[in-house]
């Protein structure tokens, strides 16, 4: 491990690898701040434009623009009581308070300051975690993979949203959608009705560019954001006690997200309402959260980057996403036709030792980012909506085009973005929709190869322990989704 | 209701589809064939959009409405007919001619009054995409 890790370091500050370490934080802060972006239309958009570059120097920016914007999040929260990410929804709570008082230099101190130690941490247990799980999984067959992926699915669709029905809906259909096309294993074609078009399938770039690039703007027009901060940040650095209980909060924030970050469907958005939660729950004056206390900035904040970075875990060893910006790098992964799973870290051990390296100085590079150029990065809400809203949406435009350079891809993701508008606009989540859309195959050629093995026997799946255990933890969380939803309430 | 009719209308496909490739089983090469995963996660579909449906139904009954679209009063139901102009333009046009008109329209959608700025702005993003994606990232462009 520390070999490769090493190796990874050494490969990671190569002057191209740092320029797109650079490049990819400074953009996931950028989007982080603005409040109508995401990391996720960000990292839609760009899945074409990436597929120019190297398949390292790739991974390493979109990783950047990942946790870059976990960073930004909280710039705008604090600032001026307006959410960049839904994962910092929480930390306007305290955070904008503290900014009334004159505290504003602090509360976005100690949110860097916690970021940053959750981010290292987190890529500090990524590194030990990772090779591990990896090697464990090796003894992994097609039984096993299938349960591990019914159970990642499962798992969402009890977390993501309000309602079970509608998480399980909207997984269903992406699975579905996945098999539009020739079948892998028989060659045969299915769900293409005879449409010449639909018998390369449906790509996932046009359908991750419209589900939350075309959808995102669409949303974000509705709801403009006109307020730029124009008082004065005060002193930077929190002294003293204040330090102290900060750096605390920054520490439990991190267990808990690295945690929760391993697990699927319990995305940042979710784990730092859990974080504050159970900060204001230990706290010796709960009745002062909400009135500018600094363990309700530090605690959610370490939590979403630490959450960030653990999600990392299951994606490189074994080719689960936990997260639909995690499926979008699982489908980059699949773009470069880069292993998924167990296999990335034995064949390609040198690029995800790289990623993982870059991981630690993009850390470094967002923590001086943020510092001192915080009151830039809060001044970027000066940029009106009308200029950015057409420029995301003509690169989408282009995004889907250049993938195989056809319209239809244009018009499919189009079509994924009215969808992604309504499903945002009646409170559907998204997020099942697209994992479904990405494990659908992965899960059918895991389903069939186990029944192959076992001469078409089911019992296969409960015979194997493993993946008994799997579908047993699935079956479970489906039953209790509405007990588990009322305790983790989700936000997309 | 939209979204439940979309599912259910997926699932009939699946179901349509599961149905007639689940004739077409490899006994020993793939016992269960192309057609029968797509049958069952059709059926699971099927169900859960008919609860949907029906709990909708229910809903309306007791006089809950759902969350207006108002894609045709709103910014977005105009920014999305544009965006597939642009692209019926793009293909017949060319990219630069429907992205520059595109790019100008698309602001006065988003909430830009004046015309002279529209145009400006437009003109420049548009040279700004075909220098970067097109020079710079060497992209095919429609």
């Amino acid at each position: 491990m520390e070999l490769g890790l090493l190796d990874g370091f050494v490969r990671a500050c190569s002057p191209m690898n740092l320029w797109y370490c650079f490049l990819g934080s400074m953009l996931g802060t950028f989007v982080g701040v603005l409040p109508a972006v995401g990391p996720a239309a960000t990292i839609a958009i760009l899945l074409p434009v990436t597929a120019y570059l190297d398949a390292t120097q790739s991974i390493i920016m979109l990783a950047g623009i990942f946790y870059g914007a976990m960073y930004g999040g909280s710039t705008t929260s604090i600032l001026m009581n307006i959410p960049g990410e839904a994962a910092s929804v929480p930390t306007c709570l305290d955070g904008y308070q503290m900014t009334k008082q004159g505290r504003a230099g602090e509360a976005l101190a100690i949110a860097a300051i916690g970021s940053f130690i959750a981010g290292t941490v987190g890529a500090l247990f990524l590194s030990f975690a990772a090779p591990l799980l990896a090697e464990f999984a090796l003894a992994f067959g097609s039984p096993e993979y299938f349960g591990l992926m019914f159970f990642s699915l499962t798992a969402l669709f009890s977390f993501s949203g309000n309602s079970l029905l509608r998480g399980a809906s909207a997984g269903l259909a992406g699975i579905l959608l996945a098999t539009v096309g020739i079948d892998p294993m028989s060659g045969i074609q299915r769900m293409a009705f005879g449409i010449p078009k639909l018998l390369s399938g449906l790509d996932v770039v046009p359908v991750l560019i419209g589900l939350f690039g075309v959808a995102e703007v669409l949303y974000g027009a509705e709801e403009q954001i006109v307020s730029v901060y124009e008082g004065k940040l005060g002193r930077m650095i929190p002294r003293g006690k204040e330090l102290t209980k900060g750096l605390w909060a920054s520490i439990r924030g991190t267990v808990i997200g690295i945690v929760t970050g391993v697990f699927p469907g319990l995305m940042p958005s979710v784990v730092t309402f859990i974080a504050y939660d159970i900060e204001k729950r230990i706290s010796k004056y709960p009745e002062k959260f909400g009135t500018g206390v600094i363990e309700g900035v530090a605690s959610p904040e370490a939590a979403n980057n630490a959450n960030c970075q653990a999600g990392f875990i299951p994606l490189f060893a074994l080719g689960i996403p936990t997260t639909p910006i995690a499926a979008m790098l699982l489908a980059s992964l699949m773009i470069y036709g880069l292993p998924v799973g167990p296999m990335l870290f034995k064949q390609h051990g040198d690029f995800a030792w790289a990623v993982v390296a870059s991981m630690y100085i993009g850390n470094v590079m967002l923590l001086i980012l943020n510092l001192p150029l915080v009151g830039l990065w809060a001044r970027l809400c000066l940029i009106p909506y009308r200029i950015i809203g057409p420029i995301v949406l003509g690169a989408v435009m282009v995004g889907a085009y250049s993938i195989r350079n056809n319209m239809f891809d244009v018009w499919t993701s189009i079509i994924f973005g009215l969808a992604g508008y309504v499903m945002k606009k009646r409170g559907w989540p998204i997020a099942p929709l697209i994992l479904g859309f990405i494990l659908g195959p992965l899960l059918e050629q895991h389903f069939r190869a186990s029944l192959q093995g076992s001469g078409g026997s089911m019992l296969i799946f409960v015979q194997r322990p493993i993946c008994a255990v799997f579908i047993f933890l699935g079956v479970l969380l489906i039953l209790m989704s509405r007990k588990l939803y009322s305790k983790v309430s989700v936000q997309e | 209701m939209i979204l439940e009719i979309i599912l259910l209308v997926i699932a009939a496909a699946g179901l349509t589809e599961g149905a007639r490739l689940s004739k077409s089983v490899l006994l020993f090469v793939d016992p269960v064939g192309p057609g029968w995963y797509l049958f069952f996660m059709s059926c699971l579909l099927f169900i859960c959009a008919l609860a949907l449906l029906v709990r909708q139904f229910i809903r309306r009954k007791a006089g809950q409405r759902e969350v207006s679209l108002s894609l045709h009063k709103g910014p977005a139901g105009r920014a999305l007919i544009l965006l597939l102009l642009y692209g019926v333009a793009a293909t017949y046009l060319g990219y630069l001619p429907a992205s520059a008109m595109f790019f100008i329209l698309v602001q006065r959608i988003f909430g830009e009054r004046s015309w002279p700025r529209c145009a400006v702005i437009g003109a420049s993003i548009t040279a700004c995409f075909y220098f970067v994606f097109s020079y710079l990232a060497g992209m095919p462009l429609p």
